[in-house]
């Protein structure tokens, strides 16, 4: 089990500091608290929440774009938390990101050809011409064509951007990908192809990818394990089937409830959330979850619930599971 | 059967570009009838925001756009009414929602000031009355605190609460008909299907017609009693939302139906691709639009457009294979 595991991540956080007119440090944004998860090899793990949840701050720090405030990161066995820009390089090859928005992820001012040839570069790998040669290679692999390699981004059709994104991501050959709402911003139809592209690369590749989404029904697809985040806390994570069957976590329940189904006939019982997220700023006592969810106790307003085992590899932080 | 509140007829809407014309909308036809939601769906790009601001005339006519074609609001044709009268017919009679609420409502007013400004312009209520309707309205709409979030900026509020405010704004003058252009697209689900609650109470209290514009085929299944589905500026099909999910006739409409990820028993059901992507308006091929993309094309598609045809059941499809592939599913 161990050794198959690519990415390992112990009680991380993420704080960033509010600062006051003197400079001083006023308070933290708690962007990750305290959450630990692994990813295994050739495996996608889903990571779903409401926006201000964290998901995308954790998927950054998890490749150190951005740094724990605490806690450990460990890639294939090797502790990366604390390592330099420096030293990390040789490692950045192996973990690699593909972002929501392909029109600010890609220079505007740089031909494809350049955005991806500038990867090899940073890598230091082989011959200009060499390099030329995998570019195009790749170009095809995604699905797009030699004459790509001349065009800019904005000549480009937002499918396409999003394969030249990913395009970018393979270059160095990973072995996990941090995918951050990699189809959210595409047509129906440019969805499904992007989406069966990704499963075929990590068929070929044995990638690892964190899926972060709010899309329920994408995440249902594509992820083996998924986990939920709420207000900067992992509160639930399961194999994708018995989570989407047996939620546990009072809060995924609400969330799955409010996904619409494509069938005209059912008619489900939608659980409304009372009131709005709480401030990340200042959580709120006890179980973080408390001051919206229906069946809150006393309990839940004082002591902050532990991540338990539940049947069947079901991780869950609730008091009344 | 109600009557119908809105009648479009024909609808065509050019715009004169640099490199010439471009056809945005081609021979739209539809209707609405009072208090039923119809469903507009389709991707990026084939006419469904164009064919709604064509009904309120939002666009340029001195130098952008030209329509044709009849837009019957309660009997009346929008398209040859005078600039005055289509002023009180817009955010009077039939408002809008936009997908994107921070760029639709002005940042230097407050919200309150924006829900407001219909009600003393088209009812020329005293300020003091529409303060209290406006209020009220931030109510009806679900936003707590309503008396102090009257007086504060879109900027303090979060995404849902402003879609909130938008559509307290569009329904302030208690519209007859209430286009909704993806208002639910930025946001999250769980607030997503708030505002699609209310939208739909809204729309059985109000009695009101709904247009909802979306790209969501599972919100369409979820609120909406009639569909219509758009390509490259034409309407493509048309039915109740029961037959259009389980008979559904366009190879366009089946397409975009398999392109929902579903998941059986715990296996990944084959993900179905929509080959090629949408054609810009400079390059409409010839025939039958949606051809070069058609799993069942045949030469016959590209000769002449195959016509909106209405079946027997009260289904609309343009498509000339249609009866047959239904036949050999």
């Amino acid at each position: 089990m161990e050794q198959n595991m690519i990415l390992s991540a112990r009680h991380v956080r993420t704080w960033f500091p509010v600062r006051g007119i003197a400079g001083q440090t006023v308070g933290n944004v708690k962007a990750v608290d305290d959450v630990s998860l692994s990813l295994f090899r050739g495996e996608t793990y889903g990571l779903v929440g409401e926006t201000g949840c964290g998901k995308s701050t954790l998927g950054r720090t998890l490749i150190r774009l951005l740094d724990p405030t605490d806690g450990q990161i460990l890639l294939d066995g090797t502790d990366i938390t604390k390592l330099s820009a420096r030293q990390l390089l040789p490692l950045r090859a192996r973990m690699q990101m593909v972002f929501q928005d392909p029109y600010s992820s890609l220079d505007g001012r740089m031909h494809v050809g350049e955005i991806l040839m500038e990867t090899l570069a940073i890598q230091k790998r082989g011959s200009r011409k060499d390099n030329m040669e995998l570019v195009l290679r790749m170009l095809e692999q995604v699905g797009l064509l030699p004459e790509h390699f001349y065009r800019y981004p904005h000549e480009l059709s937002g499918g396409q951007r999003q394969r030249v994104g990913l395009a970018r991501a393979l270059l160095p050959e990973p072995e996990l990908i941090i995918c951050d709402e990699p189809v959210s911003a595409l047509d129906v139809s440019v969805r499904s192809q992007i989406i069966r592209l990704l499963l075929d690369l990590q068929e070929q590749r044995n990638l690892s990818y964190l899926f972060i989404s709010h899309d329920m029904s994408v995440v249902r697809y594509m992820a083996d394990r998924v986990g939920v985040m709420y207000l900067g806390r992992l509160v639930e994570e399961a194999a994708t089937d018995e989570l989407f069957r047996h939620p546990l976590h009072p809060y995924t329940r609400v969330l799955l409830s409010a996904v619409p189904t494509p069938d005209p006939r059912t008619h489900r019982e939608r659980i409304v959330l009372e009131g709005e997220l709480p401030s990340p700023l200042s959580p709120p006592p006890g179980c973080p979850f408390h001051t919206r969810c229906p069946r809150a106790t006393e309990q839940c307003r004082q002591a902050f619930p532990e991540t338990k085992k539940a049947a069947d590899g079901h991780l869950v932080a609730c008091h009344l599971v | 059967m109600a009557e119908n509140i809105l009648e479009v007829n024909h609808l065509t809407t050019r715009f004169r570009t640099e490199r010439g014309t471009a056809v945005a909308v081609q021979g739209v036809s539809f209707h609405v009838a009072r208090g039923e939601i119809l469903g507009l769906v389709g991707e990026s790009g084939c006419g469904k925001s164009v064919t709604s601001q064509s009904i309120m005339r939002l666009y340029d006519e001195k130098r952008l756009a030209s329509y044709e074609g009849e837009v019957l609001f309660e009997g009346r044709n929008l398209l040859t009414l005078p600039e005055k009268q289509m002023q009180a017919v817009r955010g009077g009679e039939i408002a809008m929602v936009f997908q994107d609420s921070l760029s639709s409502l002005n940042p230097v007013f407050t919200c309150g000031d924006q829900i407001m400004e219909s009600m003393l312009i088209h009812q020329k209520l005293p300020r003091r009355e529409a303060k209290e309707k406006a209020i009220e309205m931030l109510r009806l709409v679900g936003i707590p605190d309503p008396e102090k979030r009257f007086s504060q900026y879109p900027h303090e509020l979060s995404g849902g609460q402003r879609q909130r405010v938008m559509i307290a704004c569009a329904l302030s003058c208690r519209p007859k008909l209430l286009i909704a252009d993806e208002p639910t697209t930025a946001l999250d689900v769980t607030i997503q299907a708030q505002i699609m609650e209310l939208i739909v109470d809204l729309n059985r209290e109000l009695n009101m017609g709904v247009i909802l514009i979306t790209h969501d085929l599972s919100v369409v299944a979820e609120t909406c009693s009639r569909v219509a589905v758009m390509y490259l500026g034409q309407i493509v099909e048309e039915a109740d939302v029961l037959s259009l999910f389980e008979h559904p006739m366009h190879p366009y409409t089946r397409g975009l139906l398999k392109s929902i990820p579903t998941v059986e028993d715990g296996k990944r059901e084959e993900l179905y691709i929509i080959e090629g992507t949408v054609p810009l308006l400079s390059q409409i091929p010839q025939g039958c639009r949606f051809r070069p993309r058609c799993p069942y094309a045949t030469e016959a598609c590209g000769r002449e457009m195959p016509p909106l045809e209405t079946l027997p059941s009260g289904q609309k499809v343009r498509c000339f294979r249609a009866s047959e592939l239904a036949s050999g599913r």
